[in-house]
C-alpha cells in the first residue's frame, strides 16, 4: 500500500493559530438514561436550548448547526426549523460513530477559525430505548439483525458477529494473548469508573462494585463480562463552539481548544494487521497533543471513550500514558480511579454514567475543565484529553481542552 | 427459528464453490495480492479481482466465545452450551471471521494451525468453518 507522507498531516501555522483562538462556550445535557416516550429529535432540540442558556446566548445567536445521530436515528436538518433557527451559515450531519462528537467540534472550530460561522452548536441525540424491558443488547443486535443472513455478511453473522460486542471481544482477546492483559485488569477500569460515578448525580449506575462483581457478571461475549460493556441511554448533549474572545464575555468560563486530530486506520484484516493491538488513537493522540504543545506527562484528566473497558485501556497505551502492552497493569495500579495519578472517566464514563456516544467523554471534559465537577471535580484540570472511538476501532478522534488559552 | 444462509449475486460463486467443498478467495491479477472473498476490487490498483481456490489452511489470530445457543447445532462447541468464532489468517494472507468447531475454548492458542470444513446451517447454503489440524 502506498503510504502518505506524515507532513501531509501538518496544519498550516495560520490555521493552527486561528484554531487556538476557538473555545467551547456552552454545554447542554438533557435528562439521560431510561427516559421513554420522547424522540431523538425532541431530545436534540432540548439539548440545544440548554446549551444556549448555559452559554448565556439566545437561539438567534446560532449561525451553525452540526447534528449527529445515535442508534435510533431521527435527527436531521428539520431540527433547525423545530428550533426556529434562521440564517444559518453552516449545517451538516456528522456520522463517524463514536468519533463523531469530537469531529463535530473539530469542524465547528475550523468553521469558526475560517470565518464561515461565528457560533456553531454541535448536538448528538439518541432514543433507542423504547420502554421498560428493552435491553441494551437488543438495541444493537436488532440493528444488525435487520441486515439479514444474506451473502458475505451472512458469513460473519453465522460466526457470531451479531453485535459490536463480537468484534471487541476478538480485539480484546488478541491483546490479552499478545501482552498478557487479564480480565481482572480490565475489571479495575470498571470498578474505578463506578467509584467516579458514585460522585456524579447524573450517572445511571452509582452503586459501588467490586472486582468480584466484575468477574461474576455474566459473559456478554467472552472475554467481555457484562461489567466490561457500556450501557445504552436515551438523551442528548449539545455544545457551542465560538471564538475564545467572545466566549470570555459569556456566562461560562471558556474551554479552549488546544489540539485535535482524527485517525481512521482502515484495518487490512490480513497478514500483518495490528487489529486489537493498536488503534487510530496511536496516530490521532500524538498529533493532537503535538498541536496542543503537550506530552502525556502534562495531562491532568482523561475522558476516554469506553464502549468497553478494553477500549479505554487500549487508548491509554496508544496515547502514550504507558508502554504498549502495559495498559492492563497501568489500569490495575489504580491510576485511573479517584485519588489516582491520572483521573480518567471522572463522571463514570459510558460504563457507569450514561451512553451518548462521543458526547459522554466530551461533556465530562468540559465540566472538569470548567471546574464544575462538584464532588468529583479533579483538583488539577488545566489539560484535559478527550477521545472518541467508533466502529470496531475503525474511527478515532482526539481533543485536548483547557480552561487556559493556549500559549 | 431455523437459521440458514442464502447467497446473493455477488456471493454466488463463493457459495457455489463452498457447496463443492472449496474455499474461494480473491486475488489481484496485477499485483498478486490475495484478498478476502467479499473484496471486489484491489484497494491499491482498483483492478477487478479474480476468484482463486484457497488452500483452506491457516492459523488462529484471535477468538471469542458466545455463551448462548449457536445459530445452528453444527456451530456449537463440544460442550454444546456455547459457540466459538475466530479470526483466521489464511495461508494466502487474508483474515476470515469464521465459526471454530471441534475444539474446546480452553484449547485455543494464538497461532494454532487450522483447516477449513464446510457445514450447512439449517440445511441450506454451505459455509466455511475452521477446526484444528
Amino acid at each position: 500500500m502506498t503510504s502518505r507522507s506524515n507532513s501531509a498531516g501538518a496544519i498550516a501555522p495560520e490555521v493552527d493559530s486561528a484554531l487556538s483562538r476557538v473555545a467551547i462556550a456552552g454545554l447542554g445535557i438533557t435528562e439521560t438514561g431510561k427516559v421513554y416516550s420522547r424522540s431523538a429529535a425532541d431530545f436534540a432540540a432540548q439539548a440545544v436550548r440548554l446549551a444556549v442558556d448555559d452559554a448565556g446566548l439566545t437561539l438567534g445567536d446560532l449561525d451553525g448547526l452540526l447534528f449527529s445521530n445515535g442508534a435510533s436515528g431521527g435527527v436531521d436538518f428539520r431540527l433547525a426549523r423545530e428550533l426556529g433557527l434562521r440564517d444559518l451559515r453552516l449545517m451538516s450531519q456528522v456520522a463517524v460513530a463514536g468519533a463523531t462528537a469530537i469531529c463535530q467540534v473539530q469542524y465547528a472550530a475550523l468553521a469558526v477559525a475560517a470565518g464561515l460561522a461565528t457560533t456553531v452548536v454541535c448536538v448528538h441525540a439518541d432514543a433507542p430505548l423504547t420502554g421498560p424491558g428493552a435491553s441494551s443488547g437488543d438495541v444493537y443486535q436488532n440493528r444488525w439483525r435487520s441486515r439479514g443472513p444474506v451473502g458475505f455478511g451472512a458469513l460473519a453473522f453465522a460466526s457470531g458477529a451479531r453485535s459490536p460486542n463480537a468484534g471487541y471481544a476478538l480485539a480484546a482477546r488478541r491483546h490479552m494473548e499478545r501482552y498478557g492483559t487479564t480480565s481482572e485488569q480490565l475489571g479495575a477500569i470498571a470498578v474505578g469508573q463506578r467509584q467516579w460515578a458514585s460522585r456524579n448525580p447524573r450517572a445511571q449506575f452509582r452503586e459501588p462494585i467490586t472486582l468480584t462483581d466484575h468477574q461474576r457478571s455474566r459473559w456478554v461475549v467472552e472475554p467481555l463480562h457484562l461489567l466490561d460493556c457500556c450501557m445504552v441511554s436515551n438523551g442528548a448533549v449539545a455544545v457551542i463552539v465560538t471564538a475564545a474572545e467572545r466566549a470570555s464575555s459569556l456566562r461560562q468560563p471558556p474551554v479552549h481548544l488546544w489540539g485535535t486530530a482524527q485517525s481512521h486506520p482502515g484495518y487490512s484484516m490480513a497478514s500483518g494487521c495490528d487489529f486489537g493491538l493498536v488503534s487510530g488513537a496511536a496516530d490521532a493522540g500524538p498529533r493532537a497533543m503535538a498541536m496542543a504543545g503537550i506530552s502525556p506527562a502534562d495531562v491532568d484528566v482523561c475522558e476516554l471513550y469506553d464502549c468497553y473497558t478494553y477500549t479505554a485501556m487500549l487508548t491509554l497505551e496508544d496515547y502514550g500514558f504507558c508502554a504498549k502492552g502495559e495498559g492492563g497493569p497501568f489500569a490495575a495500579s489504580g491510576a485511573l480511579a479517584p485519588g489516582g495519578a491520572l483521573p480518567t472517566n471522572t463522571g463514570g464514563g459510558q460504563l457507569s454514567g450514561y451512553y451518548l456516544w462521543g458526547m459522554t467523554p466530551l461533556a465530562e471534559a468540559i465540566i472538569q475543565a470548567r471546574g464544575q465537577g462538584g464532588e468529583r471535580q479533579v483538583d488539577r484540570h488545566d489539560v484535559v484529553v478527550v477521545s472518541g472511538n467508533g466502529g470496531v476501532l475503525d474511527h478515532h478522534a482526539t481533543l485536548v481542552l483547557s480552561p487556559l488559552a493556549r500559549s | 427459528m431455523t437459521y440458514s444462509v442464502s447467497r446473493d449475486e455477488a456471493s454466488a460463486p463463493f457459495f457455489e464453490a463452498a457447496a463443492a467443498g472449496r474455499l474461494l478467495i480473491r486475488r489481484c491479477p496485477v499485483c498478486g495480492t490475495a484478498y478476502a472473498p467479499h473484496t471486489a476490487r484491489c484497494p491499491d490498483s482498483n483492478d477487478a479481482l479474480i476468484w482463486q481456490t484457497a488452500t483452506g489452511s491457516g492459523f488462529l489470530v484471535s477468538w471469542a466465545v458466545g455463551h448462548s445457543d449457536p445459530l445452528d447445532p453444527v456451530l456449537a462447541s463440544p460442550d454444546g452450551n456455547s459457540y466459538i468464532f475466530g479470526l483466521v489468517e489464511l495461508r494466502e494472507g487474508p483474515w476470515l471471521q469464521v465459526p471454530l468447531v471441534g475444539v474446546a475454548p480452553s484449547h485455543l492458542r494464538p497461532g494454532m494451525e487450522l483447516t477449513v470444513l464446510f457445514v450447512r446451517p439449517g440445511g441450506e447454503e454451505a459455509i466455511p468453518v475452521f477446526t484444528p489440524v
